[in-house]
């Protein structure tokens, strides 16, 4: 008979809710980034409104870890599993955060309705969305090399990036009028809040190997 | 913790250690540094109790045991013909799982080894035994009483006087064989904070089934299983990253 089923049913709970936790970011980033594509402002709301949940679902989790390190005396991988956790957890909460940020600069994007989205702006938010697909899923599966690949993408973001704000630049300066300025500002600042998610993924990324390792590994540092 | 590794104090090689045919310890090595707290964990009948004694000599008692190889106390070899196994054991002291304070005073408890070793010189036995119970955390609990029977003391009092009765003879090393699972939890956080002190002047090797105490007051811990050392590392490495997968399993409460 299993010594610890009791420890190891609480333990898969946890997993399903981290889960849960990141579905809902999932689900807030797309719906950000639909309501950014459309310039649809009713549904900015909604993501805006959604981010509550992910906050109250974090610390519903980190409650729980509390109390399993209080009462169960965790060790080794068990231990792992839940430190990673308890920083997991922030990181898709901030990845919300910026989803939310990304709902909120909607209104300055659309200021100026002819502004044109740079490409390589939704090429970023795909990319970006994807990573955190691939880093949910390689969460749930304890596939290091998943999460790897996953992280490994984050150099593309930071040079989409680039095009994205050279692209702006170019648009604010041929801009007459302030409106086309401040629209431009806002597709900058969601730029801006998609390159950060790119650095998110990639910590959650770091906890992942870590449960599995043992080993807390940098990844992608700049030289 | 104390990081450097210089000479070890004692220093384990290739030994093994047989209760007539049964093979109770298979090819141990191992380093136990000076000055630090060793834990040594694994289930009953793992052989960590037997290796304890086997660093004092104390299973020369038990007939129809044999050890082979080599442990070394400050490089010396302790299973060498020519070792006085009294001296040994006044080097490597013993405190047991149960108290078992003999049924005499405090005072008579903690100044039976300086006087049956001939330590007691111009008149220095009553500044040995307050020292002793002062190094066991027990003096200013019983100071005024030293005349008591030791047989009214609480249980977590009673083995901080069989620590107190262990340091009075000056050891170097000292053996704990589950010295708190007869006390109730402040005792035995009394006793860890103690080892902590103790460990500042004497090295100290502790058996326990309690892996949350060798977790809490060890610098190094041993995982022994089915007479062998299978893992030893530093105590933080073993309760957070242990290398072999048995260590995990045992640690996590996952086998035992």
């Amino acid at each position: 008979m299993p010594t610890r089923r009791y420890f190891d049913q609480e333990l898969d709970q946890l997993r399903a809710r981290v889960l849960e936790l990141g579905q809902l970011v999932k689900t807030e980033l797309h719906e950000a980034l639909r309501a950014l594509e459309e310039l649809d402002k009713e549904l900015a709301k909604e993501v805006i409104a959604s981010d509550q949940a992910v906050n109250e679902l974090r610390f519903t989790i980190e409650d729980d870890c509390f109390k399993l390190i209080a009462t169960q005396q965790p060790a080794a991988s068990d231990l792992r599993t839940i430190i990673a956790v308890i920083n997991i957890i922030v990181d898709l909460e901030q990845i919300g955060d910026k989803a939310k940020d990304i709902a909120e600069a909607i209104s300055q994007v659309k200021r100026y309705q002819k502004v044109e989205q740079p490409s390589a702006l939704k090429a970023m938010g795909e990319l970006v969305a994807s990573m955190l697909d691939q880093c949910l899923q390689a969460y749930a599966e304890g596939d290091i090399e998943l999460a790897k690949q996953a992280a490994s993408r984050e150099a593309e973001v930071d040079q989409m990036l680039e095009t994205v704000v050279s692209n702006v630049i170019e648009h604010m300066a041929k801009a007459k009028k302030e409106k086309k300025v401040t629209a431009s500002m806002g597709i900058l600042g969601v730029a801006q809040q998609l390159e950060r998610i790119g650095d998110l993924v990639t910590n959650v990324v770091e906890r992942v190997i870590y449960i599995a390792t043992g080993s807390v590994e940098e990844l992608n540092v700049e030289p | 913790m104390a990081t450097k590794m210089t000479q070890p104090k004692i220093q384990v090689q290739d030994f093994n250690f047989f209760y007539d045919e049964f093979h109770a310890l298979i090819d141990l090595n191992l380093a136990i540094q000076q000055n630090e707290i060793t834990a040594l964990i694994g289930p009953s009948g793992c052989g960590k109790s037997t290796f304890l004694r086997a660093i004092n000599r104390m299973n020369d008692t038990i007939s129809g045991t044999r050890a082979e190889g080599v442990i070394k106390l400050d490089g010396e070899d302790i299973y060498a013909p020519d070792v006085d196994v009294v001296e040994l054991r006044q080097r490597v002291g013993m405190v047991f799982q149960r108290p078992n304070p003999f049924p005499q005073s405090i005072y008579d408890n903690v100044a039976f080894g300086p006087r049956v070793l001939g330590m007691v010189h111009n008149g220095n036995l009553p500044q040995m035994v307050e020292e002793s119970l002062t190094d066991a955390g027990l003096w200013d609990e019983v100071k005024d009483r030293l005349k008591d029977s030791a047989l009214g003391l609480n249980p977590g009092q009673q083995q901080r006087l069989c620590i107190a009765r262990t340091v009075a003879v000056k050891p170097e090393v000292i053996l704990m064989d589950e010295p708190c699972s007869a006390l109730d939890p402040v005792a035995t956080l009394r006793v860890e904070e103690l080892m902590r002190k103790l460990a500042e002047t004497y090295t100290i090797v502790i058996v326990t089934h309690n892996m949350q105490q060798a977790a809490r007051v060890s610098d190094r811990t041993g995982f022994f299983w089915l007479g062998k050392l299978v893992e030893f590392d530093e105590t933080g490495t073993i309760f957070t990253s242990p290398r072999e997968a048995l260590t995990e399993a045992y640690i996590t409460g996952r086998r035992g």
